[in-house]
């Protein structure tokens, strides 16, 4: 959402996506129903959380799948740090090159890429650039993005939620009109 | 093809089964089975996808007897919490998400010589030492700081590693499931990433429905059994709940992406990708496995090492302090088992995913100082509710594939948890029931009230009126450290 405008459609991915869904919860873990800023780092990512018995389940949006990318690697730290995207800065930054063998597949590797840093690494992320990704005639894609922010500090971050991994289950990429839409399961 | 599996499919086969029929949903191989009262089935009515995960886990190929659900049962990814699913090795399938992140996350209950009247005086000091010598939170790193050799002797050795390198007592080991680790595992197959996540938490806690509790008996259920297991009224016990920390969470999260290809390659067809899974005898499925019991050997590792450190603890309070291991029990695991299905014995591949093994006695696979009463089942309450010393038997064998439940099963969300409870207000109704709990946060405690649990009275219930478990001892905590 480069402009800020409130583009996103509410009624979009109630098609297939809401079908068969527990009632959708906006903005469980911030203010907003959707997200426009996240304060100091003034990432435009959108996403909303949905009501998941045992695990945090999201949709994260973009007019382009990139922007869709961005807003579900947002979306992560958001669940990870409660909420409080706003306490991390964009020190340092990270660039990624994954590929797999299909759209939800990357996803699913690159998300689970942002967690290994910040277990490993101690890595946070508040915003995210994805330059392109690329679907080839075989079905496998590309992304190219870089991730900016800093290091875990327990003074400055609250680590409300322990993300223990990303799950394939319900994951869904749609494309409908101009906005792309991404379902992601998390267990924690 | 999603399985949409209503309330109205179930057929009541007893007070406490139900039966989902295999015409319920397309492509179910076997029917559905859960185990539940008709007070905890309105859980489960609040809590609809339950049906549909049932449903789909009795899809996959190779499954027999039934897709079980334990009556803790509650909607998880893929599989249910609280699933039961055993698959013939001949021609059936592994599936990591069968088993979930969290491998061998299991439970461990510690006896003692202490009375509760003389620990309750100290509880406050107890549980703050505690969970300053137990590392625990996300991103926890262990006081241990584990070489390459001393992860690859997790890995491969479990509590085995743990007692050599002093980290306990021979008997220690002997009282786990497995004897402490899962013989023959090949750590090479645990990738990279797994021993970078798994190196600096090896030795804590963790976060989220871990804990670290501190319980008294508070009623002998079965006398026999309470004596072999060394349970006495009164009598201070220790419970710790963790598991395979990262490395875990990594050994799943690298064989999902694995086991997503796996399907296509054997052309396997389900209704849920998470369910991804291979041929049990696949170099895909060979390779899971063998990466699974690493990280379960880790898990028991870990919660070895918890253990010494719980005793020093305990030493430096109460200078004659004793702690024994009674018994530790995987929740999250896939095994390889033989059991009789319609007459016909088989070698299964029995997945527990949030459910508890509950072989009966005279089983081979259970310590011989418990063979005459079956294998301890520890049954851990939420915060500040009862938990339960339960025993295996034979009728568990015949209706669960040798499995009972794992503990309360949640009835809330997390964030339906933070909206209805303050962390304040749980800790001060905790502490008002003498109740002492220290966290790494006040959401971290609202999201695991006890309102937020089935109750585990009603939930042992089930499993004891149906004889897959029986209730030995119960359990109240006086104080708990939780991440």
């Amino acid at each position: 959402m480069t402009d800020g405008s409130p583009s996103v459609p509410r009624t979009f991915g109630s098609q297939d996506l809401t079908k068969a869904e527990p009632s959708v919860v906006p903005r469980t873990f911030g203010s907003q129903d959707l997200k426009e800023d996240v304060g100091s780092m003034k990432q435009k990512a959108a996403y909303e959380f949905v009501d998941h018995m045992a695990d945090v389940k999201f949709r994260a949006f973009g007019r382009t799948i990139e922007e869709c990318f961005e807003s579900a690697g947002t979306a992560l730290f958001d669940v990870m740090l409660d909420g409080r995207l706003d306490t991390v800065e964009g020190r340092s930054e990270r660039t990624f090159e994954l590929s797999s063998g299909s759209l939800e597949l990357l996803l699913y590797e690159w998300l689970s890429e942002l967690l290994y840093c910040f277990e490993v690494e101690g890595l946070l992320f508040g915003r995210f650039e994805v330059e392109c990704i690329k679907e080839d005639t075989e079905g496998d894609c590309t992304l190219r993005c870089t991730g900016f922010g800093e290091q875990f500090n327990d003074r400055v971050h609250k680590i409300g939620v322990h993300v223990k991994g990303i799950t394939l289950h319900e994951m869904e990429i749609k494309h409908a009109g101009d906005v792309f839409v991404a379902q992601v399961v998390v267990d924690t | 093809m999603r399985s949409n599996v209503s309330i109205k499919d179930f057929s009541k086969i007893n007070e406490y089964t139900w039966e989902i029929p295999k015409n319920a949903a397309e492509g179910m191989r076997v029917p559905g089975r859960l185990f539940v009262s008709e007070k905890l089935l309105k859980d489960v009515k609040n809590d609809a996808d339950v049906l549909n995960q049932i449903s789909n886990v009795a899809t996959m190929p190779g499954i027999v007897h039934y897709s079980m659900a334990m009556p803790d049962v509650h909607t998880g990814y893929g599989f249910p919490i609280g699933g039961v699913a055993g698959f013939n090795v001949d021609d059936g399938v592994i599936s990591p998400g069968g088993v979930g992140f969290d491998i061998n996350c299991g439970v461990r209950l510690l006896r003692s010589n202490l009375h509760v009247d003389d620990v309750r005086v100290h509880i406050r000091d107890l549980i703050e030492a505690l969970f300053r010598d137990v590392p625990s939170g996300v991103g926890s790193k262990g006081r241990l700081k584990a070489s390459d050799k001393e992860l690859d002797g997790a890995f491969q050795l479990g509590s085995r590693w743990a007692v050599e390198a002093g980290y306990g007592v021979k008997e220690d080991a002997e009282n786990c499931e497995e004897n402490g680790y899962i013989d023959g595992t090949d750590p090479s197959k645990v990738s990279h990433k797994a021993r970078q996540r798994g190196r600096p938490q090896l030795g804590t806690l963790g976060s989220g429905n871990h804990f670290l509790e501190v319980q008294y008996v508070d009623e002998i259920l079965d006398e026999h059994a309470a004596r072999v297991f060394g349970l006495e009224k009164g009598m201070i016990t220790v419970m710790i709940h963790c598991g395979s920390r990262g490395a875990g969470h990594q050994v799943c999260t690298d064989f999902i992406s694995v086991f997503e290809r796996a399907v296509k390659k054997y052309n396997i067809s389900l209704p849920d990708k998470q369910l991804g899974c291979a041929p049990i005898n696949s170099p895909e499925g060979q390779d899971y496995f063998a990466a699974m019991c690493a990280a379960a050997n880790y898990a028991w590792a870990n919660r070895q090492v918890i253990t010494h450190w719980v005793r020093e603890t305990f030493s430096r309070f109460f200078k004659d302090a004793e702690l024994g291991l009674v018994y530790d029990v995987c929740h999250n695991i896939a095994k390889i088992e033989d059991h009789v299905v319609g007459g016909e014995k088989m070698r299964l591949c029995v997945h527990r995913k949030g459910a508890t093994r509950a072989f009966p006695a005279g089983s081979p696979d259970i310590p011989a100082r418990y063979g005459d009463v079956g294998q301890p089942i520890i049954i851990p309450g939420s915060m500040g509710t009862a938990s339960y010393m339960l025993r295996g038997s034979e009728d568990a064998m015949k209706l669960t594939l040798g499995s009972t439940c794992h503990g309360s099963g949640r009835v809330m969300s997390r964030s339906a948890a933070k909206r209805k409870f303050y962390g304040e207000n749980v800790l001060r109704d905790l502490r008002a029931k003498n109740i002492f709990v220290k966290a790494t946060s006040n959401s971290m405690i609202a999201e695991e009230a006890p309102g937020v649990y089935k109750s585990s009275d009603e939930v042992v219930d089930v499993v004891d009126g149906l004889g897959i478990s029986l209730k030995v001892a119960r359990m109240l905590p006086i104080g708990v450290a939780k991440g």
